[in-house]
């Protein structure tokens, strides 16, 4: 199990708002990492700044070895690191089917094996299945949530970034959304999730690291956080 | 009889404002920004048209295709000069950026060309088709200006609906950095973008200058209005609507000539612009922007 994505000393800054202030992580090839923290600690930032949609200020990044900082955002994919965004973000005028295109807009292997994938992914998420001709702004949350990581697995990625994907949801659906994140683990992609709700996510992760105004806090085994006091008290409900 | 022919004539003249008012839209749809020297690339392809056809004496197909290639780079080298620069500055800095690169555009013609009206030749050389025994008359210039916007018009929306290209560029126009996510370069879509919209205006400039051949360098300024106001009356940022848009206006401007007053023709378009935006205020076919939780 090598290391699949590295962070080191990643500053960024958000207009006058020094926002990550130096935090450095890896994810193991195969692993769910979680990134846990209250809204405002920086974990969104550092989700984009990975996908380079913000410049870094400072601090390496680098996925399978290869330095990422410096990319074009819309060159990363293509590397196969992919990200779920926070709030879904779906092209919400385009049918289901269409951006599932869109997510295999980089590839190049052929219509074959796209067509393939369509098939993989109706299968994992039937419900896009009933409504791929369906405009995507008529989905509900879930379904949207559904789609939009429908969306990222087809451009067959080795790694998955998903930010907040609970949000918004009923609990009945966030079992569903957990219970698919982890399936998609289990088929080979890597997976770093960004939760406000770090029970759930403390629950299918590996491992976890707590993040507090820009900066970690803690780290370690997922299971061990879980219990420990002060994770507890501050992001568990007592 | 008469009001069919004023119809007719709204009809031809409202297309070459939709072919105009597709490349504000298309603009703004997927930049957000307002190109008011989108007027002015009009008046350019009229030039080159102008230069390749009567001062070089070349072939009208000759003329119209140099001035789609000179308008096509034209305008992808003006939004990667003037405008890709200020990506992320207020809008306002863009917006009179683009109203100085319109000035800018006048200006260099006059420089070029000098004041003096040029007599533009028609491209379209068949005779006027008389219809119910000869009672309707429809120019040659009329007929193609319609069936050239028709042709534009399907072939545009067959693209944009379509093939993957289209779909990058809706997906580019709803959200910069979902699409990025996709992989989908947004430069190189802006730059596309622009390079449609100002193939787009090097038509409508020599079918413009076919109908009415006087070529000035300030003759792309008020269709470049009225196609701005055709494309905010249909929903701006929607193709359907700039199209609508643009062929409404065209009727009104011709039909209030016709049976109001010439004078105040003007005034009527744009009074019915500011009444369809107080009953609807993204216009005819915007769509209201909703997020879904």
């Amino acid at each position: 199990m090598g290391v699949m994505l590295s962070v080191k000393d990643l500053v960024v800054n958000y207009g006058a708002i020094n926002a990550i202030k130096g935090i450095s992580f890896d994810v193991n090839e195969g692993e769910i990492v979680t990134l846990i923290g209250a809204n405002g600690a920086g974990k969104t930032t550092t989700l984009h700044a990975i996908s380079r949609l913000l410049k870094p200020k400072q601090g390496d990044i680098s996925f399978c070895g290869q330095p990422i900082s410096q990319m074009e955002a819309h060159k990363i994919i293509g590397l196969g690191l992919t990200q779920v965004p926070e709030g879904r973000r779906v092209f919400s005028q385009l049918t289901v089917q269409q951006n599932l295109a869109l997510g295999a807009y980089t590839r190049k292997d052929g219509a074959d094996a796209v067509a393939a994938d369509y098939e993989m992914v109706f299968e994992r998420l039937p419900r896009l299945k009933e409504r791929r001709r369906q405009i995507a702004g008529t989905l509900s949350g879930g379904e949207q949530q559904m789609l939009a990581i429908g969306r990222a697995l087809m451009c067959k990625p080795k790694m998955m970034l998903l930010d907040e994907p609970s949000m918004g949801l009923s609990p009945l659906l966030v079992q569903e959304i957990f219970r698919i994140i982890h399936d998609v683990n289990k088929s080979g992609v890597t997976v770093l999730l960004v939760e406000q709700n770090a029970k759930m996510a403390l629950e299918i992760a590996n491992r976890a690291y707590v993040l507090e105004t820009g900066t970690i806090v803690m780290s370690g085994d997922a299971h061990e956080l879980a219990n420990n006091d002060s994770v507890r008290k501050a992001y568990l409900g007592g | 009889m008469q009001f069919l022919s004023y119809l007719v004539n709204g009809i031809s003249l409202g297309s070459i404002y939709a072919v105009i008012a597709l490349g504000y839209t298309m603009v703004y749809g997927i930049a957000r920004m307002l190109n008011f020297a989108h007027g002015d690339v009009i008046m350019v392809g009229g030039y080159i048209a102008y230069t390749v056809m009567t001062t070089m004496g070349m072939p009208a197909l000759a003329g119209i295709g140099a001035a789609v290639l000179v308008c096509t780079l034209l305008g992808v080298t003006i939004e990667r000069v003037a405008y890709k620069p200020l990506r992320e500055a207020p809008s306002l800095a863009v917006l009179i950026t683009a109203i100085g690169m319109s000035y800018l555009l006048q200006n260099l013609a006059l420089l070029i060309f000098g004041s003096a009206p040029k007599s533009f030749s028609s491209v379209v050389s068949f005779q006027p088709l008389r219809l119910l025994g000869g009672q309707l008359i429809i120019t040659g210039e009329t007929l193609t200006t319609i069936l050239v916007s028709a042709v534009i018009m399907v072939a545009l929306t067959l693209f944009v609906n379509k093939t993957k290209v289209g779909h990058a560029m809706q997906a580019v126009s709803e959200d910069k950095g979902a699409a990025q996510l996709m992989g989908i370069n947004v430069n190189a879509t802006i730059s596309l973008t622009f390079a449609i919209g100002s193939a787009l205006a090097a038509v409508a400039g020599v079918l413009l200058c076919s109908a009415y051949p006087t070529l000035i360098p300030t003759t792309g300024a008020m269709p470049g209005i009225k196609a701005f106001v055709a494309a905010v009356f249909g929903g701006i940022g929607s193709i359907p609507g700039a199209m609508l848009g643009g062929v409404l206006l065209g009727i009104i401007q011709s039909l209030s000539t016709a049976y109001i007053s010439s004078q105040m023709a003007d005034a009527i378009v744009f009074g019915v612009l500011i009444v369809v935006l107080l009953v609807k205020p993204t216009g005819i076919l915007g769509r209201q922007t909703r997020e879904k939780v």
